[in-house]
């Protein structure tokens, strides 16, 4: 941290202020009503105190009672510090009964204000707000006692926080902005989609650097809010472990341990996939181990959630009995996502968890342009990784969009794992497949996804002749083969019997044919017996003749 | 009837301090004036603590504290006839 800054008491301006207010000088806050410079000035205010420092408040706008109400509203304990006399509050505020006739000079306002920082020896000043100062006492330019008053600040080492209203003033305030003080800020308010959304940025610091962006934040119950996301680094070191996404085959297809712990995850489905219960499975898991989540519902209700997930055998009831996960539900449209994303955050850092979901985080994106949004999800995806949180979103694809992502962060997270729907024989299946997942030897197979009383099981689909089958199909492809290989079995069989008597029916056949040829062979030596006989019959009777004739 | 006492507090004999003192002296000198109040006039150097008792931010600067309702001219009363309406000696619809 810079030796000339001091802490704004916010985590986030300090970062984008490269340490905080310059120190011993004096600080602009400019911005319209309502955006907030009172709440950043008490911020500071308690800080200091906190520190064991003192302070002065010279209030124009408020009484220095509602001050030390809003102090105590904010939780910054505004009515102890007036007690122990270390805050000193000055009331400026115009007085209605005054007329102005004639010259006249401010001097009363630097003795009075010298006089309360000698009194507390206070370091820190905040005059609220320095054109209602002015107020009354005619034109309304910051004059020259004014710019004494921030030499004389300057030269005892007080650092001091002025505001003034809004960019109406820009004209008249050029003196002071360019010249008395060393640090301008700006607050505004923009309303974007009927959502406002208040941004902060830095016109000059001198001698620093600082961030130059637009920056988001919120005003909550615990004051001001600024999203340092904003400011995140790269430089996160990659921590190794593996956590279980509580069901076996999904951690085998990343490659056998699951996850990688601090992870950002996204889960991709239509409406009616599963997201929601598998989210909840994996975070279930985390529970299990001890370890704190926080659940981030965008359309469910806590009851309804935890009735739903009951339904599947998830039990949320006794991890938030056990004060280990939060379940925080809102509509999207209640707030702009920049506001959204400093809740969040905000929670993360008062719980440090090791999970966070949120679902569906598409919800959050119709909120603004895409190039925005994406841009504000980058900084919120790598803020909660350096925390070292495991990220799960849950992105609700439009039925039209045949399974594909339109959101534009897919490329931002570590593992993505997609769920399908594919409609066949009248009945709904659901598939499952990691399309992604940095760091681990992922499997490119395409699995089947139940839910059932017990919660969700990965199986293996049917796949055969080039396609793949789930489902009831699948049975009946199952039940289908079993009675093929059935038939092709009786054929076999069949043939098998027919070769036999085959067989059989040639050996009869020749033992016929070979009993035929033997009494046609018989009858035929027989015959030829007989013509020789013939034969010798009538050769004896010719030697008869013979004798007789000589 | 006694009379009330105005105040005038500067901060420092300054030139414009002096002013007004004048123009204060110069007011004492109208009857109208004079019947009804006694003049003061405090220097706030001598003594800080009023500064901020009576929430003063700009001087020098005269206060009516009685009768009501209070009043208080910022300036160097350069103009008697809008002190004497400020202080609702004369009613403003007077020209």
């Amino acid at each position: 941290m810079d030796n000339n800054k001091i802490t704004s008491g916010l985590k986030g301006l300090d970062t984008i202020l490269n340490g905080g207010y310059p120190l011993c000088s004096p600080t602009l806050i400019k911005g319209g009503p309502g955006t907030g410079k009172t709440v950043f000035s008490l911020s500071f205010v308690h800080s200091q105190l906190q520190q064991g420092k003192s302070a002065v408040i010279a209030t124009c706008d408020e009484s220095p009672e509602r001050l030390i109400g809003y102090m105590d509203a904010f939780d910054m304990s505004g009515s102890k510090h007036l007690e122990e006399g270390r805050l000193l509050l000055r009331d400026f505020r115009p007085n209605l009964s005054e007329t102005v006739i004639g010259e006249y000079d401010l001097s009363p306002i630097l003795l009075r204000i010298s006089n309360a920082i000698e009194t507390c020896s206070a370091k820190v000043l905040v005059i609220d707000s320095l054109q209602n100062l002015l107020v009354g006492l005619g034109k309304q330019e910051p004059r020259q006692e004014l710019l004494e008053l921030f030499d004389w600040v300057r030269d005892r080492g007080v650092t001091t926080l002025v505001t003034m209203s809004g960019p109406e003033s820009v004209g008249q305030s050029s003196l002071l902005e360019e010249y008395a003080v060393d640090c301008v800020i700006h607050l505004s308010q923009v309303i974007e989609h009927n959502l406002m959304t208040r941004y902060l940025r830095v016109l000059k610091l001198r001698g620093s650097s600082h961030g130059s962006n637009n920056y988001p934040f919120s005003l909550t119950n615990h004051g001001v809010s600024l999203l340092p996301v904003t400011a995140t680094r790269l430089d996160k070191e990659m921590q190794v472990t593996r956590v279980s996404t509580g069901i076996r085959r999904i951690d085998e297809m990343l490659g056998g341990d699951g996850y990688i712990k601090g992870a950002s995850l996204m889960i991709s489905g239509r409406a009616g996939s599963g997201k929601t219960i598998l989210a909840a499975t994996m975070m279930t898991q985390v529970l299990q181990q001890g370890g704190k989540a926080i659940y981030v519902s965008f359309e469910e209700s806590e009851s309804e959630l935890k009735n739903n997930l009951h339904s599947v055998d998830l039990d949320l009831e006794q991890h938030t009995n056990a004060n280990q996960l939060l379940i925080h539900s809102g509509r999207a449209i209640e707030k702009g996502l920049e506001e959204h994303l400093i809740s969040i955050i905000e929670m993360v850092d008062r719980e440090s968890p090791e999970l966070l979901v949120l679902d569906p985080v598409s919800a959050l994106m119709d909120m603004g342009s895409s190039k925005q949004v994406k841009m504000l999800m980058i900084r919120f995806i790598s803020y909660i990784k350096e925390q070292g949180t495991t990220l799960v979103l849950t992105e609700l694809l439009p039925d039209v969009s045949e399974d594909f992502s339109d959101l534009a962060i897919s490329s931002l997270v570590d593992t993505w794992f997609r769920l399908r729907q594919v409609e066949s024989n009248g009945e709904l299946n659901r598939l499952f497949n990691v399309v992604k997942s940095r760091g681990s030897r992922t499997s490119n197979q395409v699995k089947e996804f139940t839910i059932g009383d017990n919660g969700i099981s990965v199986e293996d689909p049917f796949i055969g002749e080039g396609e793949l089958v789930v489902g009831s199909a699948k049975a009946a492809r199952v039940e289908q083969e079993l009675e093929e290989v059935k038939r092709k079995q009786y054929e076999l069989e069949e043939v098998e019997q027919t070769l036999v008597t085959l067989e059989a029916a040639y050996e009869s056949k020749q033992k016929v044919l070979g009993s035929e040829f033997e009494n046609e062979k018989r009858e035929l030596l027989r015959r030829l017996e007989e013509l020789k006989r013939q034969a010798e019959q009538v050769t004896s009777k010719r030697g008869i003749m013979q004798e007789l004739r000589s | 009837m006694s009379k009330q006492v105005v105040r005038l507090y500067i901060l420092g004999y300054t030139p414009i301090a002096q002013r007004a003192i004048e123009n204060l002296e110069a007011l004492c000198k109208q009857p109208e004036f004079s019947e009804l109040y006694d003049t003061e006039v405090i220097n706030l150097l001598d003594n800080p603590a009023l500064a901020e008792e009576e929430q003063i931010r700009a001087t020098p600067v005269l206060i009516k504290k009685l009768p009501e309702p209070m009043r208080r001219i910022i300036g160097d009363l350069s103009d008697r006839e809008k002190v004497l309406v400020g202080l609702d000696i004369y009613q403003s619809s007077r020209t």
